[in-house]
């Protein structure tokens, strides 16, 4: 979590949903940063009961986007592509992470959540909660220029994906995304008036 | 109270226990580590391997979990979200350590 103490504002930081560049950006103006990065904010106001008078702001990022993130994001690690490769292979998938197809990836999908901490958790998981205000990701720079007040200090986008390990998100990967993640499409259309 | 991961072969967080500040007689990190070690190798075996972790991550990157990875060569830890470490271009691991806050900056 980053943090402004005078005007009691705050982030939680789903995962694949920008974090990076929302830590080194507030932080570069100035707000302050909780070690618990990615904490849902329950377990954050437990330890901190003064952020219950913080207002407390989330991205959430199209379902479909963030999923491809996440495994793009696992197979170039550092450290989680150990495990994302270790889940695929002992169920079966024996291709390289970079050739890993999506499709292969969502075979095994229990097995790969189970192994690869937060990832691929949908992002209700943060955002659903009372007293965080959902933002729309595909806005993160006005956002952030607007709660933080600034609007000079650059924006660098870090932690983005690359190309490597790109595969072809097929009807059955929309599918499955749509299905898998179907709380997030409803937090969507709740929070942000949007349908992806 | 100090904090000590236990690592399996693959540098892999397995267990996080804590240890009374008698045991380290109340040193410093680094200073603590090895006495912390000795105490936890006695409980768990002279083969176990053990890392001292901090709470409020003043050392080593963040505070260990069970499944986070000991990074060897930048000697921090490594959670699976990569807290404190951002990728570059090059798959390498520029670490950002959070910076230490002072109580009366907390929220």
């Amino acid at each position: 979590m980053v943090f402004d103490k005078q005007t009691k504002q705050a982030f939680i930081h789903p995962a694949k949903t920008g974090t990076q560049t929302i830590r080194a950006f507030l932080k570069s103006v100035g707000w302050k940063e909780l070690p618990m990065t990615h904490s849902p904010l329950d377990v954050l106001i437990e330890k901190y009961p003064n952020l219950n008078d913080y207002t407390v702001y989330g991205f959430l990022r199209n379902p479909l986007s963030r999923f491809e993130s996440a495994i793009l994001h696992l197979k170039r690690g550092p450290a989680i592509d150990k495990f994302f490769e270790k889940a695929l292979r002992e169920n079966g998938i024996d291709s390289s992470l970079e050739a890993a197809s999506y499709e292969a990836v969502i075979s095994v999908f229990p097995q790969v959540l189970q192994s690869t901490g937060g990832f691929l958790v949908p992002q209700s998981y943060w955002l659903n909660h009372p007293k965080v205000t959902v933002l729309d990701f595909d806005n993160l720079e006005s956002e952030l220029r607007r709660i933080s007040g600034n609007t000079t200090q650059p924006i660098e986008m870090l932690n983005t994906a690359t190309d490597f390990g790109r595969s072809e998100i097929t009807q059955a990967v929309r599918d499955f995304v749509r299905q898998e993640y179907a709380i997030d499409y409803a937090l969507a259309k709740d929070k942000l008036g949007k349908e992806y | 109270m100090a904090h000590f991961a236990k690592l399996d072969a693959n540098n892999v967080v397995t267990e996080v226990i804590v240890v009374s500040n008698a045991v380290i007689e109340n040193l410093p990190f680094p200073e603590s580590e090895p006495l912390g070690v000795a105490f936890c190798q006695s409980l768990y075996g002279a083969d176990t391997v053990w890392k001292q972790t901090s709470y409020n991550a003043n050392f080593r990157g963040v505070y260990a979990g069970i499944g986070f990875v000991f990074d060897e060569t930048n000697d921090f830890f490594v959670s699976p979200f990569v807290e404190n470490g951002l990728i570059t271009e090059n798959n390498v691991v520029a670490p950002v350590i959070p910076a230490v806050i002072s109580p009366e900056e907390l929220p």
